[in-house]
């Protein structure tokens, strides 16, 4: 699978991220192969399972950063409403909300490893 | 392609711990600028240090391991960086809160994530572009202020020489030398600063004061320009109408100043122009033209006159010999010349060493004449 095909099945906005690393698809493509890498998303269930609130909205926030970045908003939408969800005090949300950020996770964790080398 | 090139400020920093955001501001800027990364606020801190003289702007993330990028900007703000150094906190820790306490902390901007390179470039660079046109602009005005200073400098000593060459005239005019003034101007100098240091509590000038009462004492006899050569330069004594006619130099003198246009606007006038007036006052009452006493006169006029009796007395005059420093020293201690304030004389006791080096070479110069 190639690029194209990647953000076309994962509805990505192809245009909207080149603009974002100015037009450097080398770069945008390296940084795709080394999200499933990041330790972000680890360290977010690792919050979660442990309950601790703070690093949960810390390493959230974190992975909503870097999702929005690539336009992986499956991720970053989610990772935002987790975020706010913690500020609030608004707990219960925690689990369903990681439950959803983790499919999308894996899903996109799958296509980009089917990407060329 | 670069015009920052040109700049001596042509670096950026790229403050976050995330290296994905990290690389996107540095792909939007590296074309543009010299690129420094930082992935946390400690190091951050350490490189604006390092590096603050060529740091065109800060691009900061705020929530990093090690410090914060709300602490980084309150250390820059106690190190009074943020004035001088636009910072952009960059973030999706978008609450209106933290948002308000970046700006009060001193941020130029705040920026939100998604970066969109073209807007974080639009805004840094106009931000830059300020920045500079205000540094350029401070520069100016710098030069110009120096320029305006040196210029007020060279005012200054055209308007000293220029009254010292019109005061030479006049001494010329009653057959004295330009020695004259230029040695009234020094002992006034003398007896102020020895004034100054014997009482500091009732005298305390300063050097600035001491500049502009020299200089006023110059013009002293400036009223002899309207006197008579025939009654300046008599060679005998002077009958009483004459004296009455010589003692009007004083006022004329303050006529004079008086008319000279805008002169009242400068600091030395009101000095020069009591001088004028008072330099032949006596503590006692006795001298003219306002039959002043003790403290009625000015410290300045004081100082004046007695500089102009020993100058008197140690140059030859048409009616009369050089005498020595020695005798012209008594001759003053002693009232034979009138009473003067003993504070006064006081002063003048201090500064007998410099006055006889003056006198010596006072009579070389009257011998090579």
């Amino acid at each position: 699978m190639d690029f194209n095909e990647l953000c076309e099945k994962l509805h990505l906005d192809h245009a909207g991220m080149l603009r974002r690393f100015s037009g450097q698809e080398a770069i945008l493509i390296k940084f795709f192969k080394k999200f499933p890498d990041d330790p972000t998303f680890l360290n977010l269930k690792d919050a979660v399972e442990k309950n601790d609130t703070v690093s949960v909205e810390h390493t959230a926030h974190t992975l909503k950063g870097i999702c929005a970045n690539l336009g992986i908003t499956s991720v970053s939408d989610p990772a935002s409403n987790l975020v706010n969800a913690v500020r609030a005090g608004e707990y219960d949300k925690i689990g369903p909300l990681f439950a959803e950020i983790s499919k999308a996770y894996t899903d996109i964790c799958g296509f980009i490893n089917r990407l060329n080398q | 392609m670069n015009d920052n090139i040109n700049y001596i400020k042509n670096t950026i920093l790229i403050v976050d711990d995330v290296e994905l955001n990290r690389v996107i501001l540095t792909e939007a800027f590296k074309d543009d600028y010299t690129i420094l990364e930082s992935d946390n606020g400690e190091t951050a801190l350490k490189l604006i240090a390092e590096h603050k003289d060529s740091i065109a702007a800060v691009l900061l993330d705020i929530l990093m391991p090690v410090m914060n990028g709300f602490e980084v900007l309150q250390k820059l703000n106690d190190m009074g960086l943020v004035d001088k150094i636009p910072i952009f906190l960059i973030t999706a820790y978008d609450s209106e809160e933290s948002l308000i306490s970046g700006y009060n902390l001193g941020a130029m901007d705040i920026i939100s994530k998604p970066i969109i390179p073209y807007f974080v470039k639009k805004r840094v660079n106009s931000i830059v572009e300020l920045f500079r046109s205000r540094e350029q602009l401070q520069d100016e005005c710098f030069r110009q202020q120096d320029m305006l200073h040196e210029q007020a400098l060279e005012i200054q000593s055209l308007n000293h020489s220029m009254i010292e060459t019109l005061a030479t005239a006049i001494e010329f005019h009653s057959c004295e030398s330009g020695e004259h003034v230029r040695r009234i101007r020094d002992i006034t100098n003398y007896m102020m600063n020895t004034l100054s240091h014997l009482h500091p509590d009732i005298y305390n000038f300063d050097d600035n004061q001491i500049e502009l009462v020299s200089t006023a004492a110059v013009l002293h006899d400036v009223g002899k320009i309207a006197i008579s050569d025939v009654i300046l330069n008599k060679p005998g004594r002077l009958t009483d109408e004459e004296f009455e006619i010589m003692k009007t130099h004083t006022l004329r003198g303050c006529d004079l100043l008086h008319n000279i246009p805008k002169i009242e606007e400068s600091p030395i006038y009101e000095y020069a122009y009591d001088i004028c007036r008072h330099h032949h006052e006596r503590w006692d009452g006795r001298g003219y033209p306002d039959r002043l006493k003790g403290d009625e006169i000015s410290i300045y006029a004081q100082i004046v006159s007695i500089a102009d009796v020993y100058e008197a007395l140690t140059s030859k005059r048409v009616y009369k010999p050089a005498f020595t420093h020695e005798k012209a020293f008594e001759m003053i201690l002693n009232g034979e010349c009138g009473q003067f304030n003993p504070i006064l004389l006081e002063g003048f006791k201090e500064i007998s060493d410099k006055l006889k080096v003056m006198a010596e070479s006072h009579k070389d110069i009257i011998q090579n004449c």
